[in-house]
């Protein structure tokens, strides 16, 4: 046989798994659509193309619908979250440590420093 | 190092007015899988249904399974979208393999010899979201059900990844 190669680029996960789930469990946009009061399947359609983004509760009846948690649904889209979020979150620890260095409201910035040093150890176990 | 169970391959059956598409992530799940029609006359037709699906699931590969049509009208529009599709993957930047039916054939049928129906019923066995759009057997006198192009395009799937990993094909035919 002959052997086609594989792709050397890694693959991020997608923006959202809706339409797979969706699929997996044979149902229509419509009726999903149905389910989450939507008047027709367009919201659904959008979603699921991530023209549009859910609002929260709506991003919980997915949840519900597919017995799945909103960072399994949507992967793609925490992995981006989660990405900015650490970098403003470095960003702020560099603020505190120069603030630690000037002096002001000492005890404070260490709470906050603490904190994060222990939010840090968490997320590395 | 690739991650191959993250690895997402756009299969395609390609016919001279649609095609059946089945997308893969990993050798296991399948993410979408479908019938899509488009104006044999019109590029951009056929352009707007794969920038569709690229956009939704930004493959790295393209599989074709090169269809035998024996009319020459057909043959010629196959091998028109088949350019089409080529300048598709070449802005895209995507790999693209054109798989003849003869290897799929040899690699189904190592052990029996299989028609295109028994190879569809292992691929339901093997995926139960595609059972209820398996087709019924067809009768000589019967033309071929538009949805048996899901599970030819499936079929390619499997081949592909047979070939890169470890995982049996798993593809006895089940008795019933």
């Amino acid at each position: 046989m002959q052997q086609r190669p594989l792709p050397k680029v890694d693959q991020k996960p997608l923006d959202n798994y809706l339409r797979t789930y969706r699929k997996h469990a044979g149902l229509s946009q419509r009726e999903i659509g149905h389910l989450l009061a939507y008047s027709d399947e367009g919201a659904v359609s959008r979603h699921e193309q991530s023209k549009t983004l859910p609002p929260l509760l709506i991003a919980m009846a997915y949840e519900v619908i597919f017995q799945k948690s909103v960072a399994e649904l949507f992967p793609g889209m925490r992995e981006t979250v989660k990405i900015t979020v650490e970098q403003r979150m470095l960003r702020f620890e560099e603020s505190l440590e120069q603030r630690r260095r000037s002096g002001s409201r000492a005890s404070r910035v260490a709470q906050k420093l603490s904190w994060l040093s222990e939010r840090q150890n968490t997320r590395e176990e | 190092m690739l991650n191959i169970s993250a690895l997402r391959v756009l299969i395609l059956d390609l016919r001279s007015r649609r095609f059946g598409y089945v997308i893969f992530e990993g050798p296991q799940t399948l993410l979408d899988w479908g019938i899509r029609t488009y104006a044999e006359e019109k590029r951009s037709s056929l352009e707007r249904r794969l920038n569709d699906l690229q956009s939704m699931f930004a493959p790295s590969v393209i599989l074709v399974r090169k269809a035998v049509e024996r009319n020459r009208i057909s043959q010629l529009m196959i091998r028109l979208a088949l350019r089409t599709l080529t300048v598709f993957a070449k802005r895209t930047l995507i790999t693209v393999f054109l798989v003849d039916e003869s290897s799929l054939r040899a690699f189904f049928s190592r052990e029996a010899k299989l028609n295109k129906h028994d190879i569809a019923r292992m691929i339901a066995d093997r995926f139960p979201e595609l059972s209820w759009r398996l087709p019924p057997k067809r009768k000589p006198w019967q033309s071929e059900p538009t949805r048996q192009s899901i599970f030819d395009a499936a079929s390619l799937g499997v081949f592909y990844f047979a070939e890169h990993t470890k995982i049996p094909p798993n593809l006895a035919p089940t008795p019933r």
